[in-house]
């Protein structure tokens, strides 16, 4: 399969992608733009008055601030704040415009009336008039930070388990990685880079004005070293969401402080809207398939490759050829453990409301089975939302409950008797068969593996997690302009994790069968209490402030037991009394950490033209010093709507231009709990009398001085529309510096610890971001395409005085990764391999005198004439040095087809199960098929050495090997829908059905499952071993609006 | 709007109450409310006794004291990727077990330090807290020892009051030959001859490692007299057995002979797990199930030869054995396994129970036979506490007029030595003792210099400490 894969040059594939793009934007410029003459200056001699009222018509609210202009005029006037307006014509033949941002624009013609009154539709195509920022909204227009906002056509289609998947791609500056393709498996988000090299990276998430602690609830494996972390946003139904806001500048994140460091994701859920009550019904079903398998050697030629490496090491072979020549194909573990996979999804939802009263409400179930047998995720959830006003009162409710049943197979990082089943069913023997003679697993006496399909079958493992969480707010308004709000919030998880080990498996066998039963509660109760002050002076100042304060506790509960030596396998966690008493293992745990910040923010808009923002926010959190527990987050940001200023207006190319720039202030506080303290902890248990007890002694050092990372921002981009509007987008550049690293910074071990959590050194992160959406045709055929590239330097600055740190491992490679001034932060690092000796003569003379023919060359790149630590250099970098989403969007009648590309190019990944298939620990462990091709004397190849034991051993695992190049071009999303005309039913409103087909083709040099993964869940250092593969998903379904 | 203000008013009043930012410690200690009782000290005790117990990834120590020696080889497995590199003696500093071996010496140094600055403060009965600092004191000289064994002189550590700005220097050889003398010499005095849990430091596994040391150290007379103490103590004895090699079931354990020990129990982490890398693959364990490690340990069939037929020490090794399949395997050259860890019947997979013997009555008899030879070359006493360790075993006695020279009774010590305690992480320092490490590495083909009769310091402490100078030669 590979030699497809490297047929495509993948320069030849995004050049295309780039010349595509230019041509797109060509043929948007020949739609020439139409001449807006406001030089006429008519006289007002027979001036005809006429008023009215403007109103929305879906609320039927009066809309201040339209504006209503005489058409071919530069006369006109705006509405006030009851939507009212007065205006004089020259003519009854004149045509009055009313425009508003947000709403669709209406030409009417005065035709004699004096009273002209005005429903203005709301302009669902654009991105609305409001955009919800951090404690408030703002108008779009007077945004002055960089932030992306996202609505649901910009969601990805399809099965979307989640609400960060539905965004994949989609933002520019925002990398998305499935750190686990298993349902319910893990993210990890970095938005413009990574900053710290010890801290949390993953952004802040603020549900309907509620931050939420985003680390999962759910207990950890109790059986294979798995690190991609589950999902905690599993808990939230996509098909709730309103919009999603990226907050990625200093100006859109100092307000949250502390917390704004890596950018924050602000989601909104659909509220209800005035109206009769619509009963909405979506779902889909679907299938999943493994979208890429790896070629691991058939029996056959396993058997005759184990032979050859015997025999040109002078040994008998392994295999007769009457065994060869028996045993047929064998058994293809990956054949045993994948499945085709279906998954479904329902939701009906119902939303309306009176002019005081609005709601939303939903109910929502899915069921995903893994693709991998044995593995799946069921989530229910209700969704509640209600909002009421009267007078100056507005109260309202947010609530979300969810049950999310998880079903586990045993998969991740582990190796050798704790490997998972990607990992045996990768490396298990091909010659053992499934079952035994009596009918039980079979049991390879050769290879330290469990049998994969005996291990997927054997091990019961499910999670259930109860997640409710919402906010009650309250908001009076004080004066006409003043309102105070009080907002609570709360969310509780608690979850249960029952694994059972049973017999089926070796590791189940040896202990007699092994229960384990884990609850986490995780807790976040928030207080906040905010005043808001808007108001606009003669037309020309705009303010609207925000002041508040907020205190918020998150809390955390453990508890863990565990038993084995059963009598049976019956009883599976449901009776831990049955197992043997002496081998009762127990733990619980508790911790608490709370935030307690004052904040305030002012915009001011002069003339619509000149914008400013300020933030400023103090936020205290118990986690740091006692010298340091308070730090302060300013931020400041100008804007410029050049589109206002006659020299823009005059080039009649912009329909709106705005310059934005900003400079601030956040920080990271995501180090955990109680790192400032001694704390004297579990130290071990020593051994007296065969007994076991336990010891005390300090756990950390003390650090009072231990404080914020902080991380300066500045931002300058532009925002863009022109061609009426049909080509719109944003660029960005950033450079954002943190410095005071909450670092683990190694100390020496003199000290009695490894390492010690200091602020010292500093990172860099600075790029370049572009988003463009163009409406290529418009009309009954319609084309629109939507483009973003992002390109990020990342790098370490300072690292407190340490040459470098290096990092990383997993099964039979450590230290795959460095930290290093000037480098991007944990780029892979270790030997290069110069191909294969090829004869004796290559030999002398080289860095490695005691090699054979055959065996790996390494680069002796100090020339000291031997292969030493000093030899290893940089392999690559886990940041792409571009990352890209292309969506093309068709409408015609009913008829949608969107196809959606996205991709990341420049990237390297660290294989981690190259190294094991070329390093088998035993001999008898499956191998890569390429490795057919191995060297011989007679097959004299530079690509692979002779896989025979070197006799002495140079350089090691960590070589150039090892890190491949992970760049990919992937089809994410085709989608196909089509909405049936008006019915004539007198049930259903609207019916629409769609096909969908997700990560159809993957273009890439990468060897693994899925360029994609990062087997470390969020943590910088990104490899892949023995990944959950990646799924191609098929669904089709279908919206019903009921009547 | 009263409801409204009151919930504001209420809200505020309650968020304005003092400590809102206070940590509050729910799973974990701090120092005010511990190093207050008797319990509290024993306990911060327990800790440095804890990570004496647990040396490394349980082999590391093992293989770093044997696979470069004349008895051990190392095949198949991950980790074999490391462990050829020190049958090589292409090791550097950035061998990771050296680092693992670093940092666990420390961590007993530090806690051991810990307990002797805090408890001394405790209210507590005088003479137990006399006792405990006395225990604090061994296990922090011999952390010391175990580092002066790997790699010469190191950072001399004697205070818990440490910084992270610290960058000490390696104490000369001197230094910390000083120190572990003078503190296992003082706490000989105050530690008792016997305590009621085994195995804690008492004065006789003082007085018994001090011998140890000083043998190590060429201070014969010295070496001699320490062993003499402890064999007077009449403590100690010799395992007699029908079976010689079952002195290292888990049943027989807590005997005599065994003076001071690594104890494990088949409990993850506090376990041994020798017998899974020693079985040879297909092995019919007879306390199935037991894991099967990759990785095999396999004896040099130069060593095996060297043992007499009727030797009971033979029985501690594996020569065939029938596989699960019901074939007869028989073990080749370099092939024959080392099962003196006996399957632990109540080990589970790769964690086996038996305690691993640091210091044994053994090794106190051959080790004043030696500094009596080296003293006075071959004499009676030697030769009659050799026949002692042999007879036990029913390996035939050796006699005075055998040997001719000290150089003759001394190489016959060093065989014996590794017939005796083979597998108990001695070889190393015994070859190197005997000046025969590198020599006989040489003969096995090995390039080696002589720098190679200590480790590195690790790289990674290097890279931290620019105080520190690496040994020479690996520079």
């Amino acid at each position: 399969m590979s030699k497809v894969y490297t047929a495509f040059r993948k320069k030849k594939v995004f050049s295309c992608v780039f010349i595509y793009l230019a041509i797109t934007l060509f043929q948007n410029s020949i739609y020439a733009s139409g001449n807006f003459d406001l030089s006429k200056n008519p006289d007002n001699i027979n001036a005809i008055d006429i008023s009215g009222k403007v109103t929305s018509q879906e609320n039927g609210d009066p809309l201040p601030g339209v504006s209503v202009i005489v058409k071919g005029t530069t006369s006109g006037t705006i509405t006030d704040l009851d939507g009212n307006y007065s205006v004089q014509v020259n003519n009854e033949n004149d045509m009055l415009v009313f425009s508003f941002l947000g709403f669709l624009s209406q030409e009417i013609p005065v035709n004699s009336r004096s009273v002209i009154n005005v429903m203005l539709e709301e302009d669902i195509q654009g991105l609305g008039e409001v955009v919800v920022i951090g404690y408030g909204t703002v108008r779009k227009t007077d945004i002055t930070g960089s932030l992306s906002s996202l609505s649901s056509e910009d969601f990805n289609p399809g099965m979307q388990a989640s609400v960060d998947q539905m965004i994949q791609g989609r933002a520019a500056g925002v990398q998305i990685t499935q750190a686990s393709s298993e349902p319910g498996g893990g993210v990890s988000i970095r938005i413009r880079g990574s900053a710290s090299l010890t801290a949390g990276n993953e952004p802040l998430y603020v549900i309907d004005g509620l931050p939420i602690d985003n680390s999962p609830a759910t207990p950890g494996y109790a059986t294979t070293g798995n690190q991609a972390p589950r999902n905690p946003l599993n808990s939230l139904n996509p098909g709730d969401i309103e919009s999603i806001e990226i907050l990625k500048d200093a100006s859109a994140t100092a307000i949250y402080g502390s917390r704004g460091a890596n950018g924050v994701i602000l989601i909104t859920t659909k509220k209800g809207k005035k109206g009769a009550i619509s009963v909405d019904y979506s779902g889909y079903f679907g299938v999943q398939e493994v979208a890429r398998r790896l070629d691991m050697l058939k029996a056959p030629d396993y058997m005759s490759f184990l032979n050859d490496l015997r025999v040109a090491q002078g040994q008998a072979p392994e295999f007769s050829q009457q065994e060869i020549s028996a045993i047929g194909q064998g058994t293809d573990w990956q054949n045993e453990i994948f499945r085709s996979a279906p998954v479904q999804n329902h939701q009906i939802s119902f939303s309306g409301g009176s002019d005081n009263t609005q709601y939303y409400a939903s109910l929502n179930y899915f069921d995903q089975d893994g693709v991998v047998i044995n593995s799946g995720a069921k989530r229910y959830t209700a969704k509640l939302n209600l909002n009421h006003s009267l007078n100056r009162f507005n109260f309202g409710l947010n609530l979300n409950a969810a049950f999310v049943e998880d079903t586990f197979v045993p998969h991740g990082t582990s190796i050798n008797e704790g490997a998972g089943v990607i990992n045996t069913a990768i490396y298990q023997d091909p010659t053992l068969a499934i079952f035994d003679d009596q009918g039980r697993y079979a049991e390879s006496e050769t290879v330290n593996l469990e049998n994969p399909v005996g291990l997927a079958r054997g091990v019961f493992d499910e999670a259930g997690t109860n997640r409710t969480f919402g906010n009650i707010f309250a908001e009076y308004a004080i004066l006409g302009n003043l309102k105070a709000k009080l907002n609570l919030g709360s969310d509780r998880q608690i979850s249960r994790r029952d694994t059972y080990v049973s017999r089926f498996t070796r590791i189940g066998a040896q202990t007699g069968g092994n229960a384990i039963v884990q609850t986490a509660e995780n807790y976040n109760d928030l207080m906040e209490l905010t005043l808001n002050y808007e108001k606009e002076f003669n037309d020309n100042h705009r303010v609207n402030a925000v002041g508040g304060y907020t205190y918020q506790v998150f809390t955390e509960r453990g508890l863990r037991a565990g038993a084995n030596n059963f009598i049976n396998d019956a009883l599976l966690t449901n009776n831990l009394a049955a197992g043997d008493r002496e081998n009762y293992s127990i733990g619980s745990s508790r911790s608490k950490n709370q935030l307690e910040s004052y904040l305030g923010r002012v915009n001011y808009a002069l003339y619509d033209k000149y914008l400013v923002t300020a933030s400023f926010r103090v936020d205290g959190s118990s986690r740091f010093g006692e010298n340091n527990k308070y730090g302060y987050f300013p931020s400041f940001a100008l804007g410029w709507r050049m589109s206002e200023e006659d020299f823009i207006k005059n080039l009649n190319l912009f329909s709106d231009l705005k310059l934005r720039t900003s400079y601030g202030i956040t920080g990271n506080q995501e180090i955990g709990n109680y790192r400032s303290l001694v704390l004297l902890g579990l130290a071990g248990q020593a051994v007296f009398n065969d007994a076991l007890i336990v010891g005390i002694a300090p756990t950390q050092f003390a650090n009072p001085n231990l404080k914020w990372e902080t991380t300066s921002q500045f931002n300058i981009g532009f925002d863009f529309e022109f061609l009426e509007g049909r080509i719109s987008g944003s660029t960005d550049y950033f450079q954002k510096n943190t410095s005071d690293l909450l670092l683990n910074l190694p100390i020496p071990n003199t000290t009695g610890f490894g390492t010690s959590l200091q602020n010292v050194g500093s990172t860099s992160n600075s790029g370049f971001e572009l988003m463009v959406n163009s409406e290529n045709i418009t009309g009954i055929f319609n084309w629109s395409t939507s483009f973003n590239i992002s390109t990020i330097r990342n790098q370490v600055t300072d690292l407190g005085g340490l040459p470098f740190i290096i990092q990383g491992g997993a099964g039979f490679a450590s230290g795959i990764s460095i930290l290093r001034v000037g480098d991007p932060i944990n780029s892979y690092y270790g030997y290069v391999v110069d191909g294969v000796f090829q004869s004796t003569e290559d030999i002398a003379g080289s860095a490695q005198p005691r090699a054979r023919p055959g065996e790996l060359k390494y680069r002796d790149t100090n020339g000291d004439n031997q292969i030493a630590p000093d030899d290893r250099v940089i392999l690559g970098s886990p940041y792409p040095d571009y990352s890209f989403g292309l969506n093309n969007s068709f409408r015609y009648k009913g008829f949608d087809l969107s196809i959606f590309f996205q991709g990341v190019y420049g990237v390297e990944m660290f294989n981690f199960n190259t190294v094991e298939a070329e390093n088998p620990i035993s001999f008898r462990r499956n191998r890569l098929e390429s490795m057919l091709n191995r060297w011989t004397p007679e097959n004299p190849t530079n690509e692979h050495p002779s896989y025979i034991p070197p006799a002495v051993t140079y350089g090691n695992a960590v070589n150039s090997r090892a890190v491949e190049d992970a760049s990919y071009l992937r089809l994410k999303n085709l989608r196909l829908g089509y909405s049936f005309p008006k019915l004539k039913s007198r049930y259903i409103g609207s019916m629409s059905v769609f096909i969908t087909g997700q990560n159809l083709l993957t273009i890439t040099n990468y060897t693994g499952y899925d360029p994609e993964v990062s087997a470390f869940g969020t943590s910088n250092i990104r490899a892949d071993y023995n990944a959950y593969p990646l799924s191609k998903i098929y669904t089709m379904g279908i919206n019903l609006g009921l009547k | 709007m009263k409801i409204f203000i009151s919930i504001v008013l209420i809200s505020v009043l309650f968020t304005s109450c003092e400590n809102l930012l206070e940590e509050e410690v729910f799973s974990q200690l701090a120092p005010n409310n511990f190093f207050i009782s008797a319990e509290d000290a024993e306990a911060s005790l327990i800790a440095a006794y804890a990570a004496s117990q647990v040396l490394g990834d349980r082999r590391d120590y093992l293989l770093l004291s044997e696979l470069n020696t004349d008895i051990l080889i190392q095949r198949e497995g991950g980790l074999r990727r490391e462990a050829q590199r020190i049958e090589d003696f292409t090791w550097d500093a950035t061998q990771p077990w050296l680092q693992g071996m670093w940092n666990r010496h420390y961590q007993m140094i530090y806690r051991a330090n810990v307990v002797l600055d805090r408890v001394p403060a405790i209210e507590m009965d005088e003479s137990r807290k006399a006792q405990i600092l006395g225990e604090a004191r061994f296990i922090r000289a011999f952390s010391y020892m175990y580092l002066f064994d790997l790699f010469g002189g190191v950072p001399l550590i004697e205070t818990s009051e440490v910084l992270i700005e610290d960058r000490p220097e390696r104490a000369t050889k001197e230094q910390i030959i000083k120190f572990i003398e003078d503190e296992l010499i003082a706490v000989s005095d105050i530690l008792p001859p016997t305590q009621n849990q085994y195995p804690r430091a008492t004065k006789f596994v003082a007085l018994g490692f001090l011998s140890k040391f000083y043998l190590n150290n060429h201070k014969w007379q010295a070496a001699a007299d320490a062993a003499k103490r402890v064999m007077d103590s009449n403590l100690f004895g010799l395992f007699e057995s029908e079976d010689r090699s079952s002195l290292f079931a888990v049943e027989n354990e807590r005997n005599a002979e065994f003076i001071y020990v690594r104890p494990n129990v088949p409990v993850g982490g506090n376990s041994q797990n020798h017998v899974a890398h020693s079985a040879p693959p297909g092995y019919r364990f007879k306390y199935p199930p037991k894991t099967n490690f990759a990785a095999q340990y396999k004896m040099l069939t130069s060593f095996i030869d060297t043992f007499e037929p009727e030797d009971q020490r033979l029985n501690a090794f594996i020569f065939e054995y029938t596989n699960v399949a019901g074939n007869l395997v028989v073990l080749g050259q370099d092939d024959v396994r080392s099962f003196k860890y006996k399957e632990d019947p109540q080990g589970v997979g790769a964690n086996s129970g038996n305690d691993v013997p640091l210091l044994r009555y053994a090794d106190i008899l051959l080790s004043r036979a030696e500094a009596l030879n080296e003293l006075n070359g071959p004499n009676a006493e030697s030769i009659e506490l050799i026949n002692s360790v042999r007879e036990v075993a029913a390996a035939s006695s050796i006699n005075l007029s055998d040997f001719s020279s000290k150089e003759g009774l001394r190489d016959f010590i060093l065989a014996e030595r590794a017939r005796e305690f083979h597998t108990e992480e001695l070889r190393r320092q015994d070859l190197i003792r005997h000046g025969k490490f590198i020599e006989r590495a040489a003969q096995r083909g090995k390039t080696v210099f002589d720098y190679h009769v200590v480790y590195p310091i690790p790289q990674g402490e290097i890279d931290k400490n620019e105080n520190l100078v690496q040994t020479a030669g690996y520079n």
